[in-house]
């Protein structure tokens, strides 16, 4: 799985989330908008859901069974939850995939706490 | 001393003698007849050599033999195991906290044999039973939190109360005297000579077929079985007119499956019932046929209500668990463990305090989200249990059945859509699983998994 297909999934998910909670502009969402913090575009239970999702559409659409929440998700530096883009790299990284090449230079997947 | 409740029942036998007491695969078995099998089992017994206070495995199914074999027992002050065939994996952990002496097993032609059994006798409660020269029972929780704890009764205590005298039913059962409905339903309706019709098997077109056949006038039911038989339109192919009670526990009822179950039997009462194997049935009274509120407690029961919780005093509970430490305060009060609210000298019962999630400090009761999913189109069953979850402690997942597989985000999202309005954001479910097979174990208790 390419690492901007896999973005451009999670900001279509993250588009919907939005829809559901109501959110008067779901375009919004993209690749780095906030998801922790003050300025999140989500809730709290929006986030959960959201990560569930992605749980769950990697495991039964792609094959891929990671577990996203865990200690060593929140034992880090930098949350992979900040953005999309950090998620969809902690997908990767989880699942043994080398990091594509259009991979942008702040990337974190070797930011190991 | 006081007559043997198997004397004063054996006298009432003689009463209805012609009178049907079972009737098993379509062949109803008269009170004469019962009377004679419990007098073949008690010969049977005294040749293996079972003796007084020997604690004795009964495994079966419902039948004329296996009623007429626990009686036997009961006359011989033996305590009583009765077990099912369905929990056969389980038995030899049963038989060792049980310390049986013997255990009768019972085919499917009510043909029995007797085996002897030499687990150590070292129970403290056993002892206690023996030495008062006691018959007694022992029952085994169904062990969803971990493992089945075997609940020792004092049969006298539990039995004395089925003397005075109620209403005689037809009365259908699928549960087995080895749990405390199936047990329950047996003493009363001998008491009152009744007579228990045996369904085949559990599923709703049996359970139908037998009700219309026999004229079952009482069902003893779970909500999830009730939720089944209408679903299936199971009504509509059947003449249950003969029905003139159902009676529900064991779980939460939801409200739409007891609306449309009055809707379905306009002439039937309904009627909440609540017990536990620790404490035996108490007496209940719903507030009408469509109201989940109940008044529960009769002459041998009080009632109170701590923190939420329902806390029960009965003059007859059991002696103690055999395999536990015992759960009475120093009072006697025992913790049901279930959240209840009280509301005009009613209850309403929430569920299980353990079943209880808790999404980031904010409380949600499974039946809850079960009931508001269970309305939605396409949905056969539906059950909810709490998920552990780092970032919000735990979270609210959900198990539905539908009749085709559908993926389990876009069943998250549909849910999610209906659940909008009914519930607060934090009690929607964050994740779902679909299933296509049913999700009631053998007793029609909900698994929550």
């Amino acid at each position: 799985m390419r690492r901007a297909d896999l973005i451009q999934m999670m900001v279509g998910m993250l588009g919907e989330a939005l829809e559901d909670e109501g959110s008067h502009n779901p375009g919004k969402a993209s690749a780095t908008s906030p998801l922790l913090g003050q300025d999140a575009v989500l809730s709290s239970m929006g986030l959960v859901t959201l990560i569930t999702d992605a749980e769950s559409v990697l495991a039964d659409e792609h094959g891929v069974e990671v577990t996203l929440v865990s200690e060593d998700a929140f034992s880090r530096r930098q949350s992979p939850f900040r953005t999309v883009e950090a998620l969809a790299d902690y997908v990767l990284e989880l699942a043994g995939l080398a990091p594509g090449k259009d991979r942008e230079p702040d990337g974190t997947a070797s930011s190991h706490g | 001393m006081a007559m043997d409740h198997i004397d004063w029942q054996l006298g009432r036998f003689r009463d209805g003698a012609d009178a049907p007491a079972i009737v098993w695969r379509d062949r109803p078995h008269a009170y004469a007849e019962l009377t004679n099998r419990y007098r073949e089992w008690l010969g049977r017994l005294l040749q293996a050599d079972v003796r007084r206070g020997d604690s004795v495995a009964v495994v079966s199914d419902f039948s004329p033999g296996a009623v007429a074999c626990l009686l036997a027992l009961l006359k011989m002050r033996c305590i009583l195991v009765p077990l099912s065939w369905e929990a056969r994996d389980q038995h030899r952990e049963f038989f060792r906290i049980g310390e049986l002496d013997y255990r009768v097993e019972i085919d499917g032609r009510d043909e029995g044999t007797v085996t002897r059994m030499e687990h150590r006798r070292n129970h403290p409660l056993m002892q206690q039973l023996r030495e008062a020269d006691k018959a007694g029972l022992v029952l085994f929780s169904s062990g969803s939190t971990g493992k089945p704890k075997g609940i020792l009764h004092s049969l006298p205590e539990l039995l004395n109360k089925f003397r005075t005298p109620r209403h005689c039913y037809r009365t259908l059962t699928f549960l087995l005297f080895d749990h405390i409905g199936g047990f329950n339903t047996l003493f009363y309706t001998l008491a009152n000579l009744g007579c228990i019709v045996v369904a085949g098997d559990r599923s709703v077109s049996s359970v139908c077929a037998v009700i219309e056949k026999h004229r079952v006038e009482l069902l003893p039911t779970s909500p999830s079985f009730l939720n089944l038989l209408l679903l299936s339109g199971a009504a509509d192919s059947y003449d249950l007119s003969s029905l003139r009670l159902i009676t529900y526990g064991t779980e939460v009822m939801p409200e739409r499956t007891l609306r449309m179950a009055n809707e379905a039997f306009p002439g039937v009462r309904f009627l909440q019932t609540y017990g536990l194997s620790e404490l035996g049935i108490l007496r209940s009274k719903s507030e009408s046929d469509d109201s989940l509120r109940v008044r529960i407690g009769g002459e041998d029961y009080q009632t109170r209500v701590v923190d939420g919780r329902l806390l029960i005093r009965a003059r007859s509970s059991m002696l103690g668990y055999l395999n536990a430490p015992s759960p009475f305060d120093e009072d006697g009060w025992f913790d049901t463990g279930d959240s209840v609210v009280a509301e005009d000298g009613y209850l309403r019962i929430l569920g299980r305090e353990s079943d209880i999630i808790n999404v980031g400090g904010q409380k949600v009761y499974p039946a809850e989200v079960e009931q508001v999913i269970a309305e939605m189109g396409g949905v056969i069953d539906v059950s909810v249990k709490g998920e552990e979850h780092l970032l919000m402690g735990q979270i609210v997942a959900a198990t539905v059945q539908m009749a085709e597989p559908v993926s389990s985000v876009s069943m998250r999202k549909r849910i999610a859509r209906h659940c909008r309005g009914r519930l607060q954001p934090f009690m929607i479910p964050a994740k779902v699983r679909v299933v296509t097979d049913e999700q009631v174990n053998y007793r029609f208790k909900k698994i929550r998994r």
